[in-house]
C-alpha cells in the first residue's frame, strides 16, 4: 500500500512540476508578445499628455497592464528615439513629466497600426488552420 | 527608515549608473513616479516602500533599461571569450625550470592576467569595430570541411619523413644543409638518449603520420578515422618531444643539447597545440545530414 502510495504521489509531483513549468513558460512567451507591441499601445494612449503613472493606469485598465520597470524607461526611450515630446508640469502632487506623441510620433503610429491591422488578419487566417 | 528615504535611496542607486547627462533628469521623473506608485499602492511604511522597489527591479537593471549601455564584451562573443580564456590559459609556458623556455612562476601568474586582459582589449575592440563598420562582418561561407588542401596534404607528408630522417640522423642531414660549417660530432645523441625506449617512439610516429597525409592527398579526402589517429600520433609526438626536452641529455655537446632542447620544446609545443585544436574542431564539428538525390540547390 505504502509503495503504491509513493507512487501515485511522486506521479502527481511529477505532474504538479510539469504544469509549473509549462505555466511559466506560456508566462515568459505572452511576456514576449506583449513585449512587441508595447510600443505600439503606448503610442495609441498618448495623443493627449499623460504622465508616467497615469499612462500605466490608463494601459491597465484597457486590459495592457506594463510592469512599471518596463514602462517608464521605455517612455524615455521613445522620447530620445524622437517619437515623444514631453514637459514637466507640477499640479496636485510631486512635479511630474508628461509625455505626448509628436508629429514624427504620430506618422509612426499610424505606420504601425496599418503593419498591425494587416498583422492580426494573418495571424487569424493562420489560427483558423491551426485549430 | 521612512518610505520616503526608501524611494530616494533607490533612485540614486538607479541613476548612479546612468551617464552623467541623464541622472538628474532620471532621478527626478523616477522618483516622482515612484512617489505616485507608492501613494496608490495606499502603503505606508518602510516594508511597503520595499516591496515598491524591489518590484521595479535591480537598479543597475533599470538603469540599463534607460539608455543603451557600453557593452566591452558582446554577449554574443561570450562563448568566443570563455573558450580562449580557457585555452589561452592551458597553453601558456609551464613554469619548469628543466626546459629552456621556462618562465618564473611569479611570471607565469601575470602571464595568466594579461592574457585575459589581452582579450578583454580584443574583444572590446572587436565589439567596437563591428557596431562602427556592420557591413565588413557580414557571413562569409567557409570552405567545405571535405574539400582538403591536398598540396598542403603533400607538403605535411613529406615534412614528417624530413623530420623523421632530420630525428634519427641529426649529425649527417645538419652538416649536409649547413655545408660541413657545423662539425657533426658535435650532434651526437647520449647514450641514454640512444635507449630504445627514448629514441624510438617518436622515430615510428613520424612516417606513420606521414602514410596518413599520404593517403589523404592521394584520396583528396580525410577518412574521419584516419584524421583521428592522426591527430592522436600528432599529439604523441609532440608529447614525446617535451618528455625529452624535459628529462635527461639529448646531445653530449652541452651548446648542442641546450639548442635541441629549445628545438624539441617549440617543435613539441606546436604538435601539441594544432593537435589539439584540430582535435576540438573535429569534436564540434557541425555534423548534417546528406541531402537527398536531386534535392541539393
Amino acid at each position: 500500500m505504502t509503495t503504491v502510495y509513493r507512487y501515485v504521489y511522486s506521479y502527481t509531483q511529477q505532474e504538479r512540476i510539469l504544469q509549473k513549468a509549462h505555466s511559466e513558460l506560456a508566462q515568459k512567451l505572452e511576456q514576449e508578445l506583449r513585449r512587441g507591441v508595447l510600443t505600439l499601445a503606448v503610442l495609441s494612449q498618448l495623443k493627449t499628455p499623460q504622465y508616467g503613472y497615469s499612462l500605466r493606469q490608463n494601459l491597465d485598465a484597457r486590459g495592457m497592464p506594463i510592469e512599471e520597470g518596463t514602462l517608464y524607461p521605455l517612455l524615455r526611450r521613445m522620447e530620445e528615439q524622437g517619437l515623444l515630446k514631453s514637459e514637466w508640469k507640477i499640479e496636485d502632487g510631486p512635479p511630474r513629466r508628461y509625455y505626448a506623441r509628436n508629429a514624427a510620433g504620430d506618422r509612426v503610429y499610424k505606420e504601425l497600426a496599418s503593419i498591425w491591422n494587416a498583422l492580426a488578419g494573418t495571424l487569424e487566417k493562420l489560427m483558423e488552420g491551426g485549430r | 527608515m521612512t518610505p520616503q528615504e526608501v524611494i530616494d535611496s533607490y533612485v540614486k542607486a538607479v541613476a548612479a549608473q546612468l551617464p552623467m547627462r541623464l541622472r538628474n533628469d532620471v532621478a527626478r521623473e523616477l522618483r516622482g513616479q515612484l512617489v505616485d506608485e507608492f501613494a496608490a499602492g495606499g502603503g505606508h511604511d518602510e516594508a511597503a516602500a520595499l516591496a515598491l522597489v524591489r518590484r521595479f527591479g535591480r537598479p543597475a537593471e533599470v538603469a540599463a533599461r534607460y539608455h543603451t549601455p557600453f557593452t566591452i564584451i558582446d554577449p554574443a562573443d561570450t562563448r568566443s571569450f570563455v573558450l580562449a580564456a580557457i585555452g589561452g590559459a592551458l597553453l601558456m609556458p609551464q613554469a619548469d625550470a628543466r626546459l629552456p623556455l621556462s618562465i618564473a612562476p611569479a611570471t607565469q601568474s601575470l602571464l595568466y592576467f594579461a592574457w585575459i586582459g589581452a582579450l578583454v582589449l580584443f574583444f572590446a575592440a572587436r565589439s567596437w569595430a563591428i557596431r562602427r563598420w556592420p557591413e565588413r562582418f557580414v557571413f562569409t561561407p567557409s570552405i567545405p570541411a571535405k574539400t582538403i588542401n591536398v598540396p598542403a596534404e603533400w607538403a605535411a607528408a613529406l615534412a614528417f619523413v624530413l623530420l623523421g630522417i632530420v630525428y634519427l640522423m641529426p649529425g649527417p642531414v645538419v652538416t649536409l644543409f649547413t655545408g660541413g660549417r657545423i662539425d657533426p660530432h658535435r650532434l651526437v645523441y647520449t647514450d641514454s638518449f640512444t635507449q630504445p625506449l627514448r629514441l624510438w617512439g617518436f622515430a615510428v610516429i613520424m612516417p606513420i603520420l606521414a602514410a596518413l597525409h599520404l593517403y589523404a592527398a592521394v584520396t583528396r579526402r580525410w577518412n574521419q578515422r584516419a584524421h583521428v589517429f592522426a591527430l592522436l600520433f600528432l599529439i604523441s609526438a609532440g608529447t614525446q618531444l617535451g618528455w625529452h626536452a624535459r628529462y635527461g641529455e639529448i646531445f653530449v655537446d652541452p651548446q648542442m643539447d641546450t639548442v635541441a632542447r629549445t628545438v624539441f620544446e617549440l617543435v613539441g609545443g606546436f604538435f601539441i597545440l594544432v593537435g589539439l585544436v584540430q582535435a576540438y574542431r573535429e569534436w564540434t564539428r557541425v555534423k548534417l545530414p546528406e541531402m537527398a538525390a536531386g534535392y541539393s540547390v
